[in-house]
């Protein structure tokens, strides 16, 4: 019986991964749980709909090319399935709520979570994403007849009706709050969820072996992290909250607070951290966690890639700008990265830094939700569950 | 900070519970998880809806006495929250399929498990009960807040596709396969699910500490089993797969809680209607001397009209069985089924008869309209002596 799923960290040896599928992906509607404002150029404010085939074919291209390169390196590569109600506009929803179409499912990482032999789907914290898990179904019932040993588990799906959402949040975020209480609310977390239920998205994890690194916030809310704490703790799995203050620099950044951690503070071996600079770690625990445990910080090379922002899945874009999505990168092991290609200056520091880079042009696989780290879940890396943190912060 | 959720078995001292509400049962439209065959004088063949108020009415009056019982005795009462979609005769869908209604939520038991200090929403078999958790969801979110040590899990929601199904099971079970054809399938555990994912009804389980014994009925399948044995095996509770007979004409069945019943460590009441097929599970209970005792069969002829389950009851039913212990030595039983309240009584136990005949044409009686939430003690193991491979 083959073992496949066994996946504890960022950067032990990847053997074998799953990808997304730019087929599907659409601009969503409104919904409470996001703000959409797509500028001319793109689709026109309040507008949603399908991404035009030329740019899907165009992310097809540097995807195909980019599971070449994880095959090359002896990658096993899973495509995810595109379900048949994403190939059109169409309404869907649950008793409690009806959307007007999916977003699309590029992005299996934020929502798909291994952690060691196990795959837990995520209670996600938007509407037009509830039933994106029907995309990767296909994959994780072949898992489960395949590897006796794969535990294939699910977070109580959230039911986010109105009362998961903060009435006004994004009026106000936009139209009322100054940018001083934008911050001071990033800061106590108090973001667009309310705690009516547990919601977080997968992609705010940062895995390190028995230690996972969790930004809270914007995917996560309280009662998201108090449900991961309590469910990983049964399994011996410490998870740490991080806030994350917001400064000016060279990239825009995406309102205060944070998200995704793949964009924020990634792990590239057992003691290296690389961090965005403009989103100063706000929790002090997890600062002394790190370095108590002798890991090192590293301030990522600020983005080179000019990306002209006409049209994302996931909303807010305007300005041509470059973007901290260069930190999206994927750990082939502790010693190689692929990184996107036009990331000319992160590339150069991550060589400086020892690692054996490899370019993977993905510009225009971006657009659909995301880069290198976002479009793939790491399925199994070789080794088993690490200590790196034996000193723990008490408390934390 | 409050302790809310703890049960590691069906006989330990009961201080809460969750009940169903009968407000919102329908006669759930035609699918591929359920034969539905209502007969004339109730809803027609192939027909569905909303239970007439009347009933509702009735059944709430025996459940209304049933929580003044139990409260008497100390027990705190969750009652379900029905929601709104359950209030009307309306569509439900997912992105794979629609379905005309839904079921209703009077029987929790049948979808939501404990396990010690977790409820678990369990991967149900019915598209007519896929969004049932809706109705559980103001008690879960409730009990996570003020028991810091509660664990509110979810096994994979199942797609219920039509690849999920064996179509033409239920039309060869009623027109084409002989008894004999319709008994080898159902030792050897084949019913109308494929095993194409994991799905499984939580009120296929009795829960004994550290040993849970599950019925492999039509609303379990391989996958549903084998699931279930990983998660739980991680945890330190083994899984045992049972199967059983029958003496009568029905060769499929849904739920264990009418067919054993552990009383106290040491005793197992029994239907003999259906006897155990899987020969470890006997022997388990032998090797760790546990007394298995037979019981006597029903009392009471019901003349349902309706039935979410399908086929109205008709004379003696085996939900004689579905009692609810309130402790090692008290269970509440059915107030009609006086052979069996007889019986009990002869053997020591404590039996409080609870009028519910009612209330059973919504879909069960008093362990199928229950969970019980928090039970004194921890986890036991009763079976030290286990049968190697099972």
């Amino acid at each position: 019986m083959p073992k496949i799923v066994n996946s504890w960290s960022e950067f032990q040896p990847l053997k074998r991964v799953i990808l997304g599928r730019p087929e599907g992906t659409q601009v969503f509607a409104p919904e409470p749980g996001s703000q959409l404002d797509m500028p001319a150029g793109g689709f026109p404010l309040g507008t949603w709909g399908r991404f035009p085939q030329e740019l899907v074919d165009a992310a097809n291209e540097q995807m195909d090319y980019f599971a070449q390169k994880l095959k090359e390196r002896g990658v096993t590569v899973d495509r995810v399935t595109v379900h048949p109600a994403l190939a059109e506009v169409r309404s869907f929803g649950t008793p409690d709520w009806t959307v007007q179409n999916f977003r699309g499912t590029n992005c299996p990482r934020d929502l798909f979570m291994p952690i060691g032999n196990e795959i837990i789907e995520a209670p996600g914290v938007l509407r037009t994403r509830w039933f994106e898990y029907l995309c990767l179904r296909p994959i994780f019932e072949q898992y489960f007849k395949e590897d006796p040993e794969f535990l294939w588990t699910a977070a109580p799906k959230p039911r986010l009706t109105d009362e998961s959402y903060e009435r006004n949040y994004f009026y106000n975020l936009k139209n009322v709050w100054s940018d001083e209480e934008k911050r001071k609310r990033a800061l106590e977390w108090k973001m667009v969820y309310t705690e009516n239920e547990p919601m977080w998205d997968a992609a705010a994890a940062a895995r390190c072996g028995k230690d996972v690194i969790m930004s809270v916030g914007g995917a996560c809310n309280q009662a998201g992290f108090d449900w991961l704490k309590r469910y990983f703790a049964a399994r011996g799995i410490r998870f740490h909250q991080c806030l994350w203050d917001t400064v000016d620099g060279p990239a825009p950044v995406w309102g205060y607070g944070g998200g995704h951690i793949d964009v924020l503070l990634l792990p590239f071996r057992p003691g290296l951290f690389i961090h965005n600079p403009q989103k100063p770690i706000a929790t002090p625990e997890l600062l002394q966690l790190i370095k108590q445990n002798d890991w090192e910080i590293v301030d990522a090379a600020p983005p080179t890639h000019v990306y002209p922002n006409k049209i994302s899945s996931w909303g807010a874009t305007g300005e041509p700008s470059v973007s901290w999505i260069s930190m999206n990168t994927l750990s082939l092991d502790e010693k190689t990265i692929f990184v996107e290609a036009h990331e000319e200056r992160y590339l150069e520091q991550l060589e400086k830094l020892g690692f054996e880079v490899i370019p993977i042009p993905y510009d225009q696989a971006e657009i659909f939700g995301g880069s290198l780290h976002c479009t793939t879940v790491d399925v199994y890396r070789e080794g088993k569950c690490e200590d790196y943190f034996p000193k723990q912060v008490t408390g934390y | 900070m409050t302790k809310i959720v703890n049960a590691w078995n069906e006989w330990d001292p009961l201080k809460r519970l969750i009940l169903g509400r009968p407000e919102g049962t329908q006669v759930a439209g035609p699918e591929p998880g359920l034969h539905s065959h209502q007969p004339e004088g109730g809803f027609p063949t192939g027909t569905w809806g909303m239970y007439p108020q009347e009933m509702v009415d009735e059944a709430n009056e025996q459940m209304d006495y049933f929580v003044q019982v139990l409260e008497k005795r100390k027990i705190i009462v969750d009652r379900v929250e029905v929601h709104p979609v359950y209030k009307e005769v309306r569509s439900v869908s997912t992105p794979d399929w629609t379905m005309n209604n839904v079921r209703g939520t009077n029987c929790p038991r049948d979808l939501f498990m404990v396990v010690g200090n977790e409820i678990m929403e369990g991967a149900g078999a019915q598209r007519a009960r896929w969004y049932e958790h809706l109705n559980l969801r103001p008690i879960f979110e409730r009990y996570f807040k003020e028991d810091p040590e509660c664990l509110w899990t979810a096994a994979p929601k199942p797609r219920m596709t039509d690849e999920s199904y064996d179509h033409e099971y239920f039309y060869k079970y009623y027109n084409v396969w002989t008894d004999d054809e319709k008994r080898k399938r159902m030792e050897a555990s084949r019913f109308h699910l494929t095993d194409k994912e994991p799905m499984w009804d939580g009120a296929c389980c009795m829960r004994m500490g550290k040993d849970i014994i599950w019925f492999h009925s039509c609303v379990s399948n391989n996958a549903g089993i084998d699931w279930l044995k990983r998660y739980f095996g991680a945890k330190g509770i083994r899984i045992h797969e049972v199967q059983f007979g029958t003496t009568e004409s029905t060769f499929y069945s849904f739920h264990i809680d009418v067919i054993i019943c552990p009383i106290r460590p040491g005793l197992l009441i029994h239907n003999p209607t259906r006897p155990f097929l899987t020969e470890e599970a006997v022997k388990l209970f032998k090797k760790n001397d546990w007394e298995i005792v037979e019981a006597v069969g029903p009392t009471h002829h019901y003349d349902e009209k309706l039935d979410t389950f399908g086929s109205p009851r008709k004379g003696l039913s085996p939900i004689f069985m579905n009692t609810i212990s309130l402790g090692p030595n008290t269970v509440a039983v059915e107030a009609h089924e006086l052979k069996y309240i007889d019986q009990l009584t002869k053997l020591g136990i404590e039996v409080v008869p609870i009028p519910y005949d009612l209330v059973v044409p919504f879909g069960g009686s008093l362990h199928c309209t229950t969970v019980d939430v928090y039970r004194e003690g921890g986890v036991e193991d009763y079976f030290p002596k286990q049968i190697p491979g099972y």
